[in-house]
């Protein structure tokens, strides 16, 4: 047995964290309930606000017709909003469409990993489709499944490998 | 002068702000404290808080480039709650805090009184227990008072121009072709008062059990005490209580405390 080994857990084990210094160090906030803050990601504002604007006037790119959406859809895609600017990916696409639904389209390069909600449903249709623009997968997923999430977002990320 | 500078206001609202409260102390990490002592503490406090929930850690020092953990005795946040987790006490080494939150179920706010029989009830089963294990009683550097109060949009608020109707303390922003429409704003400030600091940070954010935007209203006053008895920390504890609820009233405008619907 090495001296180390034999020492253990007498001798001073210790690791050295760099932590990431954002302005949520400086910040108090809540001890308890989960929230996520705005800027938490850099394009986080930018689209809290494009989103606010399709929940109100439903227009948020000019020349493009009523796209209005409903607050609680719009609460659903803020969820998965905050989940996205947490797991650090890179920005997700508005993508608002007929009947009031909307999507967050993530793109790399060509490939793409679409979340769409629609009104009066508390789950999201995903879609993932390959440089061909054909479907790799797709399914149904609330945003209680937090590992499921996690993993098609990993295995969309691992895919480009 | 308002009454409120005179000490007399007590403030009550019928459809208060505040989600969660925490009072407490921090204190010098205790000799000999170890992770395991957390498990062995939370016998003692089964009766009253039968459910656990781990949090994650407060580094309670300023920003650091790095920060070292002990693999032998890592530092972890355990709060012990009551059955219908309303109430809350918080222990890490260094810090004993006690919680209210509402909750869906128990929207009714708890008053600092009560928060605080609840805390002293708390404080005295930790002295207690490092007594019977012969550790060394605490050293209290910060006795603390926290409100944490959401303001929902579309319920408190519609648009970030509307801060100026929230807070005294914001004069807003001229609208102009430079600035344009502002998407987010948010501020942080520190007060020294005649006894302790104030510390007032407001921070857009979203909610995560709903996805509703919020803007948090964190008001936190401190105060370091003369000493370590009770009678000491717990006169501190009241002196922070006061200095929140003016602070509270001086910061906030008279409009946006008739919508929470503030008894005079």
């Amino acid at each position: 047995m090495s001296t180390h080994a034999a020492n253990w857990p007498l001798s001073a084990a210790s690791i050295t964290v760099r932590p990431q210094a954002t302005p949520s160090d400086q910040v108090r906030s809540s001890q308890l309930e989960r929230v996520v803050r705005s800027d938490s990601a850099p394009w986080l504002p930018s689209l809290l606000f494009h989103l606010k604007l399709l929940e109100n006037s439903g227009r948020n790119i000019p020349g493009i017709g009523d796209l209005r959406i409903a607050e609680t859809t719009a609460n659903q895609v803020r969820r998965l909003l905050a989940y996205f600017s947490e797991q650090n990916l890179p920005e997700p696409k508005l993508a608002p469409f007929s009947g009031g639904g909307l999507a967050l389209i993530l793109n790399i390069g060509d490939q793409e990993l679409s979340f769409a909600a629609y009104p009066g449903h508390s789950d999201f249709v995903y879609m993932q489709t390959n440089e061909d623009d054909e479907l790799v997968n797709d399914g149904v997923i609330t945003l209680d499944q937090t590992r499921e999430i996690s993993d098609l977002i990993t295995a969309f990320l691992f895919s480009l490998a | 002068m308002s009454p409120h500078k005179q000490g007399q206001v007590r403030l009550h609202f019928d459809n208060p702000p505040v989600t969660e409260t925490a009072i407490g102390f921090y204190f010098q990490k205790i000799e000999g404290w170890h992770l395991l002592h957390q498990g062995v503490l939370w016998d003692k406090f089964l009766p009253k808080y039968p459910e656990l929930e781990v949090l994650p850690t407060i580094l309670d020092v300023a920003p650091q480039q790095k920060v070292l953990f002990n693999l032998n005795s890592p530092t972890l946040r355990t709060g012990f709650t009551n059955k219908e987790r309303t109430q809350l006490v918080q222990i890490q080494d260094g810090l004993l805090l006690h919680n209210w939150r509402k909750t869906t179920e128990s929207p009714q706010y708890h008053r600092y009184e009560e928060t605080r029989e609840q805390l002293r009830e708390d404080w005295s089963t930790f002295r207690n227990y490092l007594r019977q294990r012969s550790l060394e009683g605490p050293v209290v550097s910060r006795c603390e008072v926290s409100y944490f109060n959401n303001l929902v949009r579309n319920e408190d608020w519609k648009d970030f121009s509307d801060l100026s109707d929230i807070f005294t303390v914001w004069r807003g922003l001229p609208q102009s072709s430079s600035y344009g429409t502002a998407q987010m704003a948010g501020f942080n400030v520190f007060y020294q008062l005649d006894t302790g600091v104030a510390n007032i940070a407001v921070q857009p954010a979203i909610r995560s059990s709903d996805g509703k935007e919020i803007i948090q209203f964190t008001l936190t006053c401190s105060l370091s005490p003369r000493n370590s008895e009770d009678e000491e920390l717990f006169r501190c504890l009241d002196e922070c209580h006061e200095n929140a609820r003016r602070v509270f009233v001086d910061f906030t405008t008279d409009k946006v405390r008739e919508i929470w619907r503030q008894n005079r």
